[in-house]
Order: structure tokens, then sequence, then C-alpha cells
């Protein structure tokens, strides 16, 4: 069904005329040229440094907030705070997963366009923009890394006498920790890069940067914003691999 | 005078039968158990002893028949908290918490007697160590107390398991296999403990064993389960090795 979709949306595309918009394949080599060199000027690597900073910074703020009340949310809507026959558990689990629904299906982008009409172009908008729909993400996630832990070992701390609480204590975290953590890193590079688009905006950040450079045509400019990007991304990879390895021991 | 013998047996099963679609594991199955007696439980695989000490620790409930413990019934209204207290159950996956070291699956046992406080203060300040530690060392794996459960070997995290149950100290200890993955020397201190707290404190052991020595040493009843049936149920002094050949000869 989904090759079929495919095929269908390419006979959307008028191949008689040029796909290229007329000018278009010029300004695309232009692009392309000005990456040799990008430019290297001290006060304007200066700016890319700063950007960078901020992006990173927004970003850390985000998961700062967003997997506290994810991990809260998400042990919630697990449903294994309450007794397995109990009647609430129904209703708990649904009306927290409907929650965390709505929380994630707004994306951060519409989140900053709503904030920044509220607060004005502050950071706190950019943070709180990618903290609820990410608190959503991992609420959701997390909720389903605990439920699809192993069943004995649970079943053997519930023999030993654990309430549900002291199951999740014991048991339900404790086991669903590596992929906790695991899910939660590659999140946390998903929100950097996250941040850098939120900056388009208005906001300050790389995408911010990005955007004026644009502006101006400066193109040697924009190839080393986005160079510092990738480099940001690949560290940020890099670090979290060493962490998760550190962790795990 | 010799020891007052309470009157009430703490398990008592009558006409126990469990099957699964057409599988009949456990028929007619009835026995009774008193305060200080270590029984063991011997029969080929598949003859139905995981399901019968599954039963007793009320991890699955009988199609017929009825358990009780201490005189009252085992069905879904007992609270965990005193079943946890009542029996107690070492299977044989063990079941341990993989990345939690070890003296805090030992200290799990505890949980039916914690309040949710004390639980969560234990997982930074181990509550109650002095115990835990003391059977540790018994078992010899003292140094390894403080080690991520996972990085522990077969016979070590069988050994854990052992340890945690014994903290629970439940009234009637139920032990599928308990001794599979240690050497003999290793499994003699492991049942010397079993049976030195199960009589010291007036309890209940119920042992699903193999070995012919371990059963005449340790245990004072020997109960036979055959093909989902009780085969034979007799003091273990009436036992010899002929009885034990002849029992898993005609059910190989």
């Amino acid at each position: 069904m989904l090759l079929c979709t495919f095929f269908w949306s390419l006979t959307a595309v008028n191949w008689n005329g040029p796909i290229v918009h007329t000018g278009g394949g010029s300004a695309f080599i232009t692009f392309l040229s000005a990456l040799f060199p990008p430019e290297l000027s001290p006060s304007f690597i200066y700016v890319c440094i700063t950007a960078t900073v901020k992006t990173v910074v927004f970003a850390s703020a985000a998961m700062t907030i967003a997997v506290p009340l994810g991990l809260v949310l998400g042990i919630v809507a697990s449903g294994q705070i309450v007794e397995n026959n109990s009647p609430s558990r129904y209703y708990i689990i649904i009306t927290t997963r409907l929650l965390l629904g709505a929380m994630r299906s707004i994306h951060e982008l519409v989140w900053a366009v709503l904030f920044v009409a509220a607060i004005g172009l502050s950071p706190l908008a950019a943070i709180i923009s990618l903290a609820i729909p990410y608190a959503g993400i991992l609420g959701r996630i997390y909720s389903e890394l605990i439920q699809d832990v192993p069943n004995e070992p649970i079943e053997t701390l519930r023999s030993a006498g654990a309430s549900p609480v002291k199951l999740l204590m014991y048991g339900y975290i404790p086991l669903a920790l590596p992929d906790l953590l695991s899910y939660t890193f590659y999140r946390f590079e998903c929100a950097i890069r996250a941040s850098a688009i939120l900056s388009f905006i208005g906001i300050q950040g790389i995408g911010y940067e990005i955007q004026l450079s644009l502006h101006d045509l400066l193109f040697d400019q924009v190839w080393t914003l986005l160079i510092f990007l990738v480099v940001l991304i690949v560290l940020v990879d890099l670090w979290s691999t060493n962490l998760r390895r550190r962790l795990m021991d | 005078m010799g020891k007052i013998q309470s009157s009430k047996p703490l398990l008592v099963a009558r006409n126990v039968s469990k099957h699964y679609g057409n599988t009949r594991a456990l028929t007619g199955i009835t026995l009774s158990i008193n305060a200080g007696e270590i029984v063991a439980l011997i029969g080929p695989s598949g003859s139905g002893k995981t399901t019968l000490l599954n039963l007793i620790a009320g991890v699955i409930q009988p199609d017929i028949g009825e358990i009780e413990l201490n005189g009252k019934l085992l069905d879904q209204s007992i609270s965990r908290k005193v079943l946890s207290q009542s029996v107690g159950l070492i299977n044989q996956q063990y079941s341990l918490v993989p990345n939690l070291p070890v003296i805090h699956n030992v200290l799990a046992g505890n949980l039916g007697k914690w309040g949710m406080f004390k639980a969560f203060l234990s997982l930074m300040w181990p509550q109650d160590k002095n115990s835990a530690s003391g059977i540790l060392s018994s078992l010899g794996i003292a140094d390894k107390i403080n080690e991520r459960t996972a990085h522990l070997s077969g016979g070590e995290q069988q050994r854990v398991a052992i340890a945690r149950t014994l903290i629970q100290a439940p009234t009637i200890l139920l032990a599928d296999e308990p001794v599979s993955s240690l050497d003999p020397f290793l499994a003699e201190i492991a049942l010397k403990l079993l049976s030195t707290t199960t009589l010291s404190n007036n309890r209940a052991l119920i042992i699903s064993l193999h070995s012919p020595h371990l059963i005449k040493t340790y245990c004072s009843r020997v109960i036979g389960v055959q093909h989902g049936e009780l085969g034979f149920d007799i003091p273990a002094s009436e036992v010899t090795d002929h009885l034990l050949e002849q029992f898993y000869e005609t059910n190989s």
C-alpha cells in the first residue's frame, strides 16, 4: 500500500517541464561553491560558538524539565502505581495517556509560536516549547518500557510481599533502567536538533543565525553554521555513547 | 519431654488437581505438613513437582480441591502481606533483578514487612544489613554483596535467591531444586542453613531434590510424585537407595 502511494505521488510531478525552477540550478551551484572556503573570520566564529552554546543550553534546560515530568507521567500511565485488579487503574491509564498524547501531538514549533505570542521571543518560550512535547514523547515511551519488563522477577517480588510502589522501586524501574537511559540519551540528541530548528523563528541559537545569513545571501556563513551544527551533533553522539557505556559498566 | 507439636498443620492440601488445557499436571493430591518437618519432594522432570510448589505458594490456583495455610483457605482474598509471611518459594529460574546489586536483591525479601519509606531509603542506605550479610557469608558469597547481580555466576545467583527467601522468613519455605547449580560442598552448606533455620524457628521446608545423600541427611519425610499423582509419602528413615532406584527407573 505504501509503495502504491509512493508511485502515485511521482505522477503528480510535472516531468515535462523543468524540475528545478528557473534560476534554481545556478543558485544551487552558488550555494555549493560557498563551501570552499566557508566564513572563518574570528568575529563570526565567535558568533557561531555563542549560538551553538545557546542551542545546547536551551535543549538541556528543556530536557531537565521534560525528563522528570515524563518519568512521573510515564509511571502513572503504565498503571503500575495501583494494584492489577484495582477498579481505578483503567481510568488512570486512559487519562494519563490522553494527556501525554495531547502534549506530544502539538509540534514544538507550534508550541513555540503560541508561547512567543504570549511571552515574546525569550529563551523561556524556547525551553517550554521543547519541554512539553518532549515530556509527552518520553512519558509515552517510558510507560511502555516499564510495562515491557520480564514478568518473572516482578512476580517473585510480588510474592515476597511487595506493594505496587515497592514493585516499581525494586522491580520495574531497575529492570527498565538501561532502556530508559538509552532512549533518554537519544531524545537529548533530538532535542538539540529541535532546538536548532526552533531558533529559526527568532529565538537565539544556530537556527536564528542560519536564517539571518540566508537572508543576507552570505552562503559561506551558512556553511560555517551548518558545519558547527554537524560537529555538535557528532560530539553529542560520541559523548552520550561514552556516558552510556560507563553507566552500564 | 518431647517438643510440643502444635496441633494445627501448617499446610493442608485436599484433592488438589491442576490441568493445562488437556494436560493434567496434578491429580488428587492430598497431604498435610506440620511445623518442624523437612520434606523432600522427588520425581522425574515433568512429574508435577514445580506445579505443586507453585500451587502451595499461591502463584497459581487449583482447578479442583483446596489448599489451607495455617488453617486459612488459600485463595485470592488473602492479603499479599499475610501470604508472603506464610509461604515463600525459591524457583528454578531464581528470578532476581539483574541490574540491582546483590544486597538489594537479598533485602527485597523484606518488602512484605517494610513500609514504603523504609524500602525506598534502603535503596540508598541498605537497612537491616547485618542479617543479610550474615546469610551471604554462610553461603560463601559475602564478598559479592555490592556486586551487580548480573555479574555473578549461576551458582552464586542461586545462593542469592536462597538468601532472599531466608530473609523473607516465611513459615513454609518452598524450594524448587535450590542447589542444582551448587557443587556438593556448597549444596551441603545451603541445605544445612535451610534446615537449621527451619527447625530452630519451628517452620516447615518442602524442597525438591535429586540427591539421595542430601535427602537422607537433611529430610524427615519424602514425597514421591509421578505423572501428576502422589506415588508415596513416607518418613525418610524408610527410604532406601533401592526404593529410589526403582522409583526413577519406572518413571523414566
